[in-house]
């Protein structure tokens, strides 16, 4: 085998560097410094030109001759995501032959492409890009303008936008009501679109078109319009029985009215597909009763691309799949953004997904105080992994206000659960699933006179399933504490376990009971222990 | 304590609890395969790395020690999410450690911890060779890393008009 590091040592030599890290290094870098790295030597120049290492590149194109320059870059981009905030808002500009270059020698890498900013005329500039980038899977544009648009949709438009995922359009202005009828063909050819932004359709030009009408008659028109033109072909969407709806998100921030999006609520929840507002959150203007719908952000998977989390100040409900906390997108806004009305979290974490933890200890060592809720599936993470995130007093401390607990698959040691106990002071709910190495020692600590777990003062419902709990804890901490509600399946508590419970005021709190009947205790003995518990509404055996 | 003897290229030999050794990746290799193929159970295996010499190994396993409750970084961690890893992983210690010492001893860092498998001592260390880049000059890059520009003729003329895209507005 030939040495990897000589005896002496030597001098740096970057060109030795081992491929993987090649990528460790150059996956920090700007691209400012990658392409000053091409200028050093022939061979580094090759390095920074690997696909592999362009691909996460971002070109923020600010000014037209931006892209000139880069029409004549020899750089093989593969894959660009495209911020164009030109100042220039005409709607002609994407007629230009240098952006039709570009995208054209971009066409097959293209993945992303937005115009947050700019309003863009729908002609043969822009269907020329539509048609030509294939691989499209986010468009975001700030107004659309379909003012005497080309219609109907080119053919190979419809092709292209079978790819698309995410689709973002703020605004759109028009010129006849024939125009609107973009979004109809549009949307048919979106077979794979998971979200979709509800534009608003600029309500200007229906003055000029209904100069007689007054304010209240245009706003009936422009409801009607939005109506027929959008929400008709998205509820058909939906609601299509041919082929399953692929829309999981739509996004309502600009949509104001309540009527109409309330009856688009019953369809997108038929449909699996949920509505979010990622700037108001839950001021969405949905009917009341609707409101169950309105699920903020259910997963963060699939809107990352436009979501920007810091911007969500009322957002107070996520729910983090580990699918959604591996994007770098989430990763880099979630984990530090402030998300001030935040009260619920919902994490499901796997081993296979090492970002995931890396996430949540990043984003649940933040300071906290409106977090009431905690909800977290470590699924098969175990060990080292869980640790990083829960052994940490930074985690107890920013949490000091929380008064709800869930831990699924939590395999933490009794000092993890003291640790929680001394400084989760306010929990009212506590529930563990699943917690293999849950023992009477987690909940009693080393004086079984003043268990451990009596220092949450306000706990009213517990939940174990699972786990090594015994009788011990039954008899030794349970009846010391006036829970409403008890649900217990553990497998090594018997009969003389329960017993202990209708002890102590526990016998007195108790209105819910639910759980698993002890191989030694007979139907009679179980009825007759429910009997001693003096405010019990309800009970129910788990199986 | 299970121990493992970790044996340099220059014959120096490191006696390592088997749990600090297994969060290399390439030990942790070594020591399953010593157990199935050892009768002993209790026989104490033996690795002889003889790509690293006892300098460079020592920093590795002191370093491995200082982070042995981390949690283990699989080498294959995808890289478009790897972003801001040796932010996540560089504390002061590792600041400390790494600042004594000179570019040479850090390429062999790098190389060692490749080879042994050493995902965040990787990461750390190719942080500090981003920082002699990020910033500098072509000519300070030329210099740090002792490289010398092969570019003929117009070459680097021409790369540098190609770069102009993204240095000029």
């Amino acid at each position: 085998m030939d040495p990897v590091v000589g005896d002496d040592g030597h001098p740096f030599d970057l060109l030795k560097l081992p491929e993987r890290a090649r990528t460790s290094l150059l996956k920090h870098l700007s691209v400012w410094n990658l392409m000053n790295l091409r200028l050093v030597c022939k061979d580094v120049k090759a390095w920074v030109e690997n696909p592999d290492v362009l691909k996460r590149l971002c070109v923020h194109v600010k000014q037209r001759n931006f892209l000139k320059k880069l029409i004549k870059s020899n750089v093989k981009w593969s894959n660009l995501m495209m911020l164009c905030d030109t100042n220039d808002v005409t709607s002609n500009w994407i007629q230009s032959e240098d952006y039709l270059r570009t995208f054209a020698k971009l066409n097959t890498s293209l993945r992303i492409l937005k115009f947050a900013e700019q309003r863009l005329a729908y002609n043969r500039g822009l269907d020329m890009i539509l048609s030509n980038c294939t691989q499209l899977q986010t468009l975001e544009i700030g107004t659309l303008d379909l003012s005497n648009a080309d219609l109907p949709v080119n053919k190979r438009v419809l092709e292209s936008l079978a790819t698309l995922e995410t689709l973002t359009i703020s605004y759109v202005a028009w010129e006849t009501e024939k125009d609107l009828q973009f979004f109809p063909e549009i949307l048919s050819g979106c077979k794979n679109l998971r979200v979709f932004k509800i534009p608003f359709i600029l309500q200007a030009r229906m003055y000029s078109l209904y100069p007689d009408s007054d304010e209240d008659e245009i706003d009936q028109k422009h409801a009607k319009m939005m109506e027929q033109m959008l929400f008709k072909p998205l509820k058909h969407m939906l609601q299509d029985t041919d082929r399953k709806c692929s829309l999981r998100f739509l996004d309502v921030e600009n949509c104001e009215f309540e009527q109409i999006l309330g009856g688009l609520a019953s369809a997108c929840k038929q449909a699996g597909c949920l509505l979010l507002n990622v700037v108001e959150a839950l001021e969405a203007p949905l009917p009341q009763k609707q409101k169950e719908f309105f699920e903020i952000i259910a997963s963060l998977m699939n809107c990352s691309v436009h979501l920007d989390l810091t911007r969500l100040k009322n957002l107070a409900s996520i729910i983090i799949d580990a699918d959604s906390a591996q994007s770098s997108d989430i990763n880099k806004t979630m984990k530090d953004a402030p998300l001030p009305a935040l009260k619920d979290v919902t994490l499901t974490l796997t081993n296979s997904i090492l970002q995931s933890e890396r996430f949540a200890s990043c984003f649940l060592q933040q300071k906290r105080d409106s977090l009431e809720s905690v909800s977290v599936n470590f699924q098969d993470l175990k060990g080292s992994a869980q640790a990083s995130v829960f052994r940490s007093p930074k985690f107890a401390t920013s949490l000091q206000f929380l008064r709800s607990l869930s831990l699924d698959g939590f395999d933490g040691n009794p000092e993890d659960y003291f640790l929680f106990w001394n400084n989760f002071s306010l929990l009212e709910s506590l529930k563990l699933q699943n917690c293999r190495t849950l023992t009477d020692n987690c909940l009693i600590g080393p004086d079984r006179e003043n268990p451990t777990l009596l220092k949450l003062k306000h706990l009213t419902k517990v939940t174990i399933e699972d786990g090594e709990l015994t009788d011990s804890s039954l008899e030794v901490v349970f009846p010391k504490i006036d829970l409403e509600v008890l649900i217990l399946a553990l497998p090594k508590v018997t009969n003389a376990g329960l017993l202990y419970l209708k002890t102590g005021i526990l016998g007195k709190s108790l209105m819910v009971f639910q759980c698993i009947q002890p191989e030694d205790c007979s139907d009679q003995h179980f009825k007759d222990m429910l009997k001693c518990f003096e405010n019990l509404k309800k009970h129910e055996l788990l199986f | 304590m299970a121990l493992v003897r970790v044996i340099s290229s220059d014959g120096a030999a490191f006696l390592v609890s088997q749990r600090l050794a297994k969060r290399s990746g390439k030990l942790k290799t070594e020591i399953e395969t010593f157990r199935k193929s050892s009768d002993n159970s209790e026989a104490q295996p033996e690795i002889r790395i003889v790509t690293i010499r006892a300098e460079i190994l020592r920093l590795v396993l002191q370093w491995l020690q200082q982070h042995q409750n981390d949690p283990v970084l699989p080498a294959n961690q995808n890289e478009q999410d790897g972003r801001g890893d040796a932010e996540m992983g560089q504390s002061q210690w590792d600041r400390d450690f790494l600042a004594p010492m000179d570019l040479g001893i850090v390429m062999e860092l790098i190389l060692a911890a490749n080879h042994l498998e050493v995902k965040g001592l990787l990461d750390i260390t190719c942080k500090l060779v981003e920082s002699k880049i990020t910033g500098r000059t072509v000519d300070e890059i030329r210099t740090a890393f002792k490289l010398k520009s092969d570019f003929k003729g117009n070459e680097e003329e021409q790369t540098r008009l190609e770069n102009r895209w993204c240095v000029e507005n």
